[in-house]
This record gives C-alpha cells, sequence and structure tokens, in this order.
C-alpha cells in the first residue's frame, strides 16, 4: 500500500534528522506516518543484513495491538523486519534471554498481585522489569549486540515514559534513529505510583539529543474526519464547556450527555447504551471506565445483561484465575494440602481488587486472618468434591461454579475468560477420567499455562478482538473504536487538583478522543467531582 | 568465526578431548595419536553434510566399555562432540539472535558473574551419537547446548565450516564447492547460463541425430527387427529415436564436464592429468577464497600430502590469512612457518594415551623468542614421540651415519624407526648449541615429546649447572665418557686398520694432505679425531668411508643407550670402550 502523506506527515518523511520528536493531538496520523517511515527506512537497507529491523515501542498491550491493526498493511513486506512490542515485554524477553548473567537464571515473573499478597521475594515483579534489562544492558558484549539490531526505534506515546524507559531507548540506541511519537495534552500518567520522570520535560530531553528535529503535525482529527470530536475534547482540556466546538459535536449528535443520578442499575444502563450503538451499526465500541475494581464490576455487569465482550487491561485476574484453576485440577488428581488450592484462590481475590493493602478475605485464604466457619465449611466442601470427582469433566464444572460457591465479590468475567483458557489447554484430556492424567501430563499443562501466564503479563501479541471492549480511562490512551462509551461516576476520584485541572483534563481529553464516529459520556449519580461536573450539565442545556 | 572450545567425548580414537584453541590451529603429532580425527570432530558440528546423512558405528570409541541405560532399559552408548562458537559477526549474531549466550573469549564457557564486561556473544553446538546395542540402532543429532533444541537447516547451513579434502577442485556439479563460490556473490545469475548449457547441449545433440550419416545407420538398424517388433512407423522408423547426453540430467551434465589447465606447449589437459601436486594447489586456492568471503572456519585434515613443502607453506599462509580460523593437520614441518607458535597443537598417546599439548602464553622473552625459533628447531620432530637432542649439527650427522651403517651392515634397527629424531640444538658447528639445550628440552616437553640429550664431556665438570637444568625437563641425559667429544665418541675403540683406512678415503677425496702412512697407532685415533673437524665437519663422511662392517663402539653405545627405557636418574654417563 502506497502511503499518501498529508501535510505536515510529509515532513517527517522527508527528515533525515537522527532524532525525530512527531508531536501530534489525538488521531493526527502520528501512528501511519511513523510506519510508513519505518518503511521508507527498511526499504533503503538489503534484507537479512545486520541492523535491518526495526522496533515500535508502546506501553500496552492494546495500544501495541492497535498499532498492529493499523500499521501491518503500510510495513507490506517488511512487516516480520518491525517489532512492535510494549517497553515491559521487550525487558521480559531480554531477562528470558539473558537473564542468568545477572543471577536470574529461571526468571519467574510473579503478578502484582501475588506481590501484593506475599511480598516481591518470589519472583520478578513487573516493576522489576525494565531495571534488570537495563542491568542486562550494561554487559558490553549484549548491548553492543542489541545495538546493532535496530535501524529505527519507534516510542509511541513519548510524553508518558518514564527516566526507566527513556534509559531503556537510549541505552539499546546505537546508530538506530530514534523516533518520539506523541502529546503533550495526552500525557496522563504523570502522577502514577512507582514512576519517575513522566512529564513535558520529556520533550526537552529528546530534542536536547544531538540533531533532533520537533515537528508538529497539524491539528486535523483523521479519527474523526469531521473533526468535531477532536475540537469538543479540546475545548473540554481547556475547560471550555460552553465553546461553540462542543455545541457543534452535540448537535451532530457526534457527542452525547447522559446524566443518571441512580448510579444502582449501572450494568443495565451501560448495556442498553452498548446495544444501542450496536445496532446503529458502530462495528467497534469502547466503553472505558474508571479504575480496576470499578471496570471488574462493570464487566460481571455486562454479562449479566447479555453483552458479549473482551476485558482490556485486566490481565492480572485472568492470570490469576488460570493458576487458581490449573492448583484445582492438580488438587483434584493429586491432592497434597489445603494450601495447595488456597494460596492461588487468595491470589485471585487480590487480582480483582484495587487497593495497596490485599482484601481481606484473601487474607484468610491464604491463613493471614482466621476464616468465618462459613467459609471453612465451604472450603473444605470443595476439598471434598473435587477429591471425588471422577473426570475432568466434572472437575472443570466444578472450577466453572466456584466463584459463586464462595460467593466471591468480584471476578466472575475474568474467572470465566480463564475457564476458556484452561479447557483450550487441556484439550481433548478433558473426556477422560482424571485418574487417567499423569504426572508429565500436569507438567505439561502448568508449562503452558506459566507461559500463558507470562504472555499475558507482558505480550505484545494482539488479543483477540471483540466487537466490544471494556478498559479503564488509563488503559484507553492509543486505542480507538467507531463509537465509545465513558462512564464517569460521582464516586470515581480524579485527584485533589484545582482549576484548571490539567491533569484531569488531560484524561478528559484522552478518553473523549479515541471515537471515530461518536462518543457518549454517561455521567452517573449526584455531588460529582469538580472534574466532571460541567460535562453533567450540558445534559440540562441539551 | 571461531571455535574456542572443543570437547569431545567418546568420539573415534578419542576418549576425551578439550581444546582451547589460541587464534588458529595446527595440529601435528605422532601417528595415531588423533589428528585425523580431531578435523572429524569438528565436521560432525560444522559440517551439515554429515547430520543428514547415515552416522558411522565407527564414531563411536573402542572399546565400548560401560553401557548407560538411557531410561528405555536398552544399553546405550554416548559419543559426543560440542563446541563454542565466538566471532560470529554481526549478520550471524543478528540471525542467531536467540540462540546466542555470553560466553568466556577465552575458555568458550558459560561466564562468571565477575567476568561479565569481558564476555563475548557466541553459541555452542553439541553433536551427540547414539548406539542401541542391543537393537544395532545409531542416532545422532546436532542442539544447541543453551536450549536443547535441535538446531534447524537453515541455521546449521550458515555456521558450516569448508572442509578441504580430497574431492576435485574447480567442480560445477551442484555440491561442488567451486559451485558454491560461482553462486554465493549472487545465487540467481547463474540460473541462466546453466539453462542456456543445458539447452544448447541438448540442441547440438539433436543437430547430431540429425546428421544424414546418423539418420542413415539409424534406418539400417531400426530395420534389422525393431520396426516390426516394436511397431514403428515403416516409413521413417528412425524418427522414433533419438539422444540425449548423460540421461538429459543436468546435474549429471556438470559432472561430466572437467577443468583443463594449459600450462605450455601440450594446450590444455584435463586438470587430473597434471598430477596431484596441480589439483591440491587448487583445492587450496579454492578453500582460500571461500574462506575470504565468509570468514567462516577452514578445516584441512593432512594438508600438503600432495605439496612440496615450500607450496605447502605459502598455501597454509594464504589460508590462515583469509580464514576466520584455520585448523589444519600436516605432516610437513614447513607449513608449522605459516602459523604462530601459540596455534600449534601437538597430539601426541604417551603411555597410549592420546593428549594434546600446547605451548603454555609466556611473559618472558626469552621463552617467547624460543617459541619463535621453534619451527626451525623442533619442526622435523614434533611428529615424532621422543627427540634426542644435540649440540650441534656434527652429532646429528655423526650418529646418524653410525645409526644407518649399524642398520646397512648389521641390520640393527634405527632409532628413527621407533618414532625417535634427533635435533640439533644449533645448526652451526661450534660451542653454541650447548646452551640451547634446556630451552629446547623445555619446548619438547612443553609439547608433550619425550626428550633425551646426548652431551659431550671434552672438560669434565664444566657442565654441572647445565646438566642439573636438563636433569628437570630430560627423562635421560647420555654423557659421553670423561674428555670425549663426537669426534672421539666415532674414532675411539677402531682397529688401527679400519681407522686408516678410513682416515685415507676422506683425507684423499677431500685433500686433507695427509701422510697417514707415518702416523703412529698410538695417536691414529687423535689424528682422525682432529681430521673430523676439517672442512667444515667430516664426521659423516668418515663413517660412511669405514670398511666392512665396522662401526664406532663408542657412538654405538651411545645408541644402544638412547633405545633403553627410562633411567630412574637421567643422568647416564657412559665408560670409554
Amino acid at each position: 500500500m502506497t502511503f499518501v502523506p498529508l501535510p505536515g506527515q510529509d515532513l517527517v518523511l522527508e527528515a533525515t534528522e537522527p532524532v525525530l520528536a512527531v508531536l501530534g493531538g489525538a488521531g493526527t496520523g502520528k501512528t501511519s506516518v511513523a510506519a510508513a517511515l519505518v518503511r521508507q527506512e527498511l526499504e533503503k537497507r538489503p534484507r537479512h543484513e545486520p541492523g535491518s529491523r526495526a522496533l515500535f515501542l508502546s506501553f500496552s498491550r492494546s495500544a501495541v495491538s492497535q498499532i498492529v491493526e493499523r500499521t501491518t498493511e503500510s510495513f507490506g513486506p517488511y512487516a516480520n523486519q518491525v517489532e512492535i512490542t510494549t517497553f515491559h515485554a521487550y525487558a521480559w524477553r531480554l531477562i528470558l534471554q539473558w537473564g542468568h548473567t545477572v543471577g536470574l537464571s529461571e526468571p519467574r515473573l510473579i503478578s502484582p498481585s501475588e506481590a501484593k499478597l506475599f511480598g516481591a521475594s518470589a519472583g520478578i515483579t513487573f516493576g522489576e522489569l525494565i531495571p534488570n534489562a537495563l542491568r542486562i544492558l550494561e554487559i558490553p558484549a549484549i548491548r553492543d549486540h542489541i545495538q546493532r539490531r535496530f535501524t529505527m526505534i519507534v516510542c509511541d506515546e513519548f510524553q508518558d515514559t518514564s527516566d526507566e524507559h527513556y534509559e531503556l531507548i537510549l541505552t539499546m540506541r546505537g546508530e538506530s534513529r530514534l523516533v518520539f511519537l506523541g502529546d503533550l495534552n495526552q500525557c496522563i500518567y504523570t502522577n502514577l505510583p512507582g514512576v519517575s520522570g513522566v512529564g513535558p520535560n520529556r520533550l526537552d530531553s529528546v530534542l536536547a539529543l544531538s540533531n533532533a528535529r520537533r515537528i508538529d503535525l497539524p491539528d486535523v482529527s483523521h479519527r474523526d474526519p469531521s473533526g468535531l470530536l477532536p475540537a469538543a475534547a479540546s475545548a473540554v482540556l481547556n475547560r471550555e464547556f460552553d465553546h461553540a466546538a462542543v455545541r457543534a459535536a452535540i448537535n451532530a449528535q457526534k457527542l452525547t450527555v447522559v446524566h443518571r443520578r441512580n448510579t444502582d442499575d449501572e450494568g443495565p444502563i451501560i448495556a442498553a447504551l452498548v446495544n444501542d450503538l450496536c445496532s446503529e451499526g458502530h462495528s467497534s465500541v469502547g466503553v472505558f471506565s474508571h479504575h480496576v475494581d470499578a471496570t471488574a464490576a462493570l464487566s460481571d455487569g455486562l454479562t449479566e445483561h447479555g453483552v458479549d465482550h473482551d476485558i482490556v487491561g485486566l490481565p492480572d485476574a485472568v492470570s490469576s484465575a488460570l493458576i487458581s484453576q490449573f492448583e484445582l485440577l492438580r488438587f483434584a488428581i493429586a491432592p497434597t494440602g489445603s494450601e495447595q488450592l488456597r494460596q492461588p484462590i487468595g491470589i485471585f481475590i487480590t487480582s480483582c481488587e484495587r487497593g495497596a493493602r490485599p482484601p481481606d478475605l484473601a487474607r484468610m485464604m491464604v491463613g493471614q486472618l482466621e476464616p468465618p466457619r462459613l467459609l471453612q465449611d465451604r472450603l473444605l466442601e470443595l476439598e471434598d468434591d473435587l477429591v471425588r470427582s471422577g473426570s475432568v469433566s466434572t472437575v472443570l464444572e466444578l472450577i466453572d461454579q466456584l466463584p459463586g460457591f464462595l460467593d466471591l465479590p468480584r471476578g466472575a468475567k475474568s474467572w470465566s475468560s480463564a475457564c476458556a483458557v484452561l479447557r483450550s489447554i487441556i484439550g481433548p484430556r478433558t473426556e477422560r477420567p482424571k485418574h487417567s492424567i499423569g504426572p508429565d501430563d500436569l507438567d505439561r499443562i502448568e508449562a503452558r499455562i506459566r507461559n500463558a501466564q507470562s504472555t499475558v503479563l507482558t505480550s505484545s501479541e494482539p488479543s483477540a478482538t471483540a466487537e466490544v471492549q471494556l478498559m479503564g480511562l488509563y488503559q484507553s490512551k492509543g486505542r480507538e473504536a467507531d463509537a465509545t462509551v465513558v462512564v464517569l461516576r460521582a464516586s470515581d476520584y480524579f485527584g485533589r487538583e484545582p482549576e484548571p485541572m490539567p491533569n484531569g483534563s488531560r484524561l478528559l481529553y484522552v478518553v473523549l478522543t479515541r471515537a471515530r464516529k461518536k462518543t457518549i459520556l454517561l455521567v452517573l449519580g449526584e455531588s460529582l467531582p469538580g472534574l466532571i461536573a460541567p460535562l453533567a450539565d450540558l445534559v440540562l442545556d441539551n | 568465526m571461531r571455535i574456542a572450545r572443543v570437547e569431545v567425548s567418546r568420539f573415534r580414537g578419542w576418549e576425551s578431548l578439550t581444546l582451547l584453541p589460541r587464534g588458529h590451529v595446527l595440529a601435528v603429532g605422532e601417528p595415531r595419536a588423533g589428528r585425523s580425527d580431531l578435523i572429524e570432530a569438528i565436521r560432525r558440528v560444522l559440517d551439515p553434510r554429515i547430520i543428514r546423512s547415515r552416522p558411522s558405528p565407527w564414531d563411536v570409541f573402542r572399546p565400548l566399555g560401560e553401557s548407560e541405560d538411557d531410561g528405555s532399559g536398552s544399553p546405550s552408548h554416548e559419543s559426543s562432540v560440542s563446541l563454542a562458537l565466538l566471532e560470529l559477526g554481526a549478520k550471524l549474531e543478528d540471525r542467531l539472535d536467540g540462540r546466542l549466550e555470553l560466553l568466556d573469549p577465552d575458555t568458550g564457557e558459560t561466564i562468571e558473574e565477575a567476568e561479565l564486561p569481558t564476555g563475548r556473544l557466541g553459541i555452542r553446538l553439541q553433536y551427540t551419537l547414539v548406539l542401541d546395542e542391543e537393537a544395532e540402532q545409531l542416532d545422532h543429532r546436532l542442539e544447541y547446548m543453551k536450549s536443547g533444541t535441535r538446531v534447524p537447516r537453515g541455521e546449521h547451513d550458515l555456521l558450516r565450516a569448508y572442509v578441504v579434502d580430497g574431492s576435485p577442485p574447480l567442480q560445477l556439479r551442484p555440491e561442488g564447492f567451486f559451485r558454491a563460490l560461482a553462486e554465493d556473490l549472487n545465487p540467481d545469475a547463474l540460473i541462466e547460463p546453466l539453462r542456456t548449457f543445458a539447452n544448447d547441449i541438448a540442441d547440438a545433440t539433436d543437430d547430431l541425430a540429425s546428421s544424414d550419416p546418423v539418420q542413415a545407420a539409424l534406418k539400417e538398424v531400426a530395420n534389422h527387427g525393431p520396426t516390426r517388433l516394436l511397431n514403428l512407423d515403416r516409413s521413417d522408423p528412425a524418427s522414433h529415436i533419438g539422444f540425449t547426453a548423460e540421461n538429459g540430467s543436468l546435474a549429471a551434465l556438470l559432472r561430466a564436464i572437467q577443468p583443463t589447465l594449459d600450462l605450455g606447449e601440450a594446450g590444455p589437459l584435463p586438470l587430473s592429468l597434471h598430477g596431484s601436486t596441480t589439483s591440491a594447489v587448487f583445492t587450496a586456492a579454492e578453500a582460500s577464497v571461500a574462506a575470504r568471503t565468509q570468514g567462516a572456519i577452514v578445516l584441512a585434515d593432512d594438508f600438503g600430502e600432495h605439496l612440496d613443502g615450500s607450496s605447502a607453506e605459502y598455501l597454509a599462509a594464504r589460508l590462515r590469512r583469509q580464514a576466520g580460523q584455520l585448523w589444519l593437520t600436516t605432516r610437513q614441518p614447513e607449513v608449522l612457518r605459516a602459523f604462530r607458535p601459540a596455534e600449534l597443537v601437538r597430539l601426541g598417546r604417551p603411555a597410549g594415551i592420546r593428549r594434546q599439548f600446547q605451548l603454555p602464553a609466556t611473559p618472558d622473552r626469552a621463552a617467547r623468542v624460543r617459541q619463535r625459533y621453534l619451527p626451525q628447531i623442533l619442526g622435523p620432530a614434533l611428529g615424532a614421540e621422543c627427540v634426542v637432542l644435540l649440540e650441534g649439527p656434527h652429532d646429528m650427522l655423526g650418529y646418524l651415519a653410525v645409526s644407518h651403517r649399524r642398520f646397512h651392515k648389521l641390520n640393527r634397527t634405527p632409532l628413527s624407526a621407533k618414532g625417535t629424531r634427533f635435533v640439533p640444538a644449533s645448526h652451526s658447528g661450534g660451542d653454541g648449541g650447548k646452551h640451547q639445550l634446556p630451552g629446547m628440552a623445555l619446548l619438547a616437553r612443553q609439547l608433550g615429546l619425550s626428550v633425551r640429550v646426548v652431551l659431550d664431556h671434552d672438560k669434565p665438570g664444566a657442565d654441572d649447572a647445565l646438566i642439573q637444568e636438563l636433569c628437570q625437563y630430560a627423562e635421560m641425559v647420555v654423557r659421553l665418557p670423561p674428555r670425549f667429544a663426537i669426534e672421539r665418541a666415532l674414532v675411539v675403540g677402531i682397529e688401527p686398520e679400519p681407522l686408516r683406512a678410513a682416515l685415507s678415503a676422506i683425507s684423499e677425496e677431500h685433500e686433507l694432505d695427509l701422510e697417514i702412512d707415518i702416523i703412529d697407532d698410538h695417536d691414529l685415533s687423535d689424528v682422525c679425531a682432529s681430521a673430523l673437524k676439517r672442512k667444515g665437519g667430516l664426521h659423516e663422511q668418515f663413517v660412511h668411508a669405514l670398511p666392512g662392517s665396522v662401526v664406532p663402539p663408542m657412538a654405538t653405545n651411545v645408541l644402544e643407550q638412547l633405545q633403553k627405557s627410562t633411567p630412574d636418574k637421567p643422568l647416564v654417563t657412559l665408560e670409554a670402550p
């Protein structure tokens, strides 16, 4: 496919500088032009020569899947010479290959929940991936090798790179050309815990690199060619809620604001909105909701109301569920002790809840707190049922029913997603009597699950995409859909910054610029936080 | 690319071998000490043709010994060869990214944490051959040691070594080395000329077949039975018959064309008719080109067999310059000059067990200088088991002449037949050689040779320190009786009559102007000994001039002592006859 550059994009393709900072608002085509630039660079080089590769780095798996979707065609025959991955997945790959050199011989990636419940000594946590990769890159031979590998490194959403992300890029660079794509208005990770250096000054450090050039793409959104949604989002960013652009978007039915004071029926309301959007002919719908716990609850609600969807950005819950389910299976076949299944269930429960401390229920599961009588009885009953079960399929049924049986408050969707994965891994063994599953079979299943777990945590492979995708507000960046439903609740916490609330406004800007055709803003509850209160007022004006 | 470590276990004649090359490798040594087996071991890993063919039961070390139980309950014997490869080059490192390991550049082993900054990227490969004794089944595989996964064919091809073997040079057939060179730069460019070649041959064959005489002869043959029996067209039976060259196979056609060489009046002659030396020159040249384009590992066993010494040296030097790493075995001492001393690997069989020896790296300048002159001084002896070090060339020529004479006149086995070589410490006469002896003895010992030394004894008491030093390295130091040097060792003890005859003969032949008749019998030995030193040394000539089957008794004592087993104390002082 020939890429026809739009005004501004041509500057990127013509540039010869070794470092480019390409800035542009949401939907201005940064990713597309970067893909065209990568292809142009690869075309210059003989194939199979060292350095005939490019690396596309982004933050989240979801962003990566979207880059893959959007760029595969542009890369054409060069697609397999472009590695599109997340910072963490790349770091994990380096650790798998070279970890033994820095004392990580059999690296095990532990989930954030596992670290939260038991402490971090059990393995490498997500936060340790990049520091360990940087340690590996201190070894001259490995660094030299990596530095020769890529002719170009593209960093997406560079305004959100932390100091360690940025150091990783510079360490891997060698002679590679660097392309930084970003939008300062979308800088929404400044206040993430445990991350340092995120902020608009990243642009200064990029431009301070030798022969760096800044290119600003004109503010025309290719995502919403009418330009109405981006214009409205820009007005919201500046907290100009009565701006004509906002009005124009509402009048054109590109933007719809719905306010419900009663928050109890969130599930059916959102399910109805999503169904409406689908019946209007939108082929993809994104539902954005605040933070992990609310998203998990919403997921259960959607499932209950028959909306088939994928959760984006809750991989920890799914992988924790998968491990728990495997341990339940193993217990049914070769029981050793109660901890064998209580520990992983505890981790799963932790993974479904937000907060720095593990939930009490999880602590009860792992014996850190005394469980109530009823829970103890249920657990013993579960163990009994598992041991007495005769076939693998009976065991799987018991596993399926576990969230209801133990009355778990959250995570039903993650649990059932994991069940599907487990069934596919077990394959035809499902039909066998459970005692025909030998230790070797279990080892094989476990190896595949551990692999699936690290894939879920670090994978850069695009996951199967459903028509409806549910994700947190912060995970929406870099994604796009035909239509979006942005759920904002009175109970959501947006920080305590005073007007003009720059961080919160940037978050609103990001979530409002994800739709190609239509955005529905659903505001729920009364006594709304200052950031979103003016949005609810738009309904009254409407 | 270079091999940083070779480990062989129970392969062919090697029960076990660990070799850490220092740059290129020149393997020399005793017969049956494993030179060819070493090259074959490396081929098992780096020659993709091997893993694609059937394994050989003779690759398994014999005797088979205790079998291992592989879990199947069936006894099996395992042989293995593992290599650590370094300096793969940017292109290979890029292609084999996931296979790379951080290795110690000196030992080829995975690196210790403290050594991380010095680590280099490389890969480790292992060839394993398993013999199932009961099922008489052989299985072999090649794996990356890092992961235990099989080496895919495409990757194996990238790692292949160039093997200089006995196959003829300049072959255009598909499996030819030369063909690979012709395709290396642009694999597609040769397709068209080959197609044209095949078509032209087919056309020329058709032209020949359709010529009148051929058609007439075909018609005649066809009419003597085939037309009726095979139902051929009666009006034109010859039209059923055609010709094709080599069954129409391009590969066969290419096999049928052989290189020619025009070296003078005879005009172009097939290369094979120019003799083995000419072919050997081209074979080595092909390998040299291949090595240059790939920076590859080149393996050459028994290099220089069909070459004279200086050509072998020249071609080896070229190969060494071009190859990423050259592994060469040879029996030609001149080839040694093409290599650095550190690159020498001598294979020996002390006490019947194969071992390998390399000169140690040394900061000592004198030792390094000595190592540099190794080819001149020890070169010819490296294929022997034992070296007898002598003070100078006269000693060597004298003892050798006596040894030959004993063989021819008395049928006594010479030392050379027992794997022993004489080597003089100095190539000029005079006294200088004596002080080189300890350094040479040390070098020879480091290379795994048994060392014996023969010393004059013309100034009793003067050599005590020297002898003490020599006794550290040599298993036997044979000292002549007091006031004996080589000349007296050749003459003392011979009856006056044969002595006078030999003296007379060399006097006449070399114009010594000696009046033999007036020499008293009593003085004859001394006169004779002095005469041997004249005209640059007449030791050898004197021995050959002795009449009948006379051999010098003192020199004989020396030779007999050298054939004895190792004494408890190295110093043996002979008694005068």
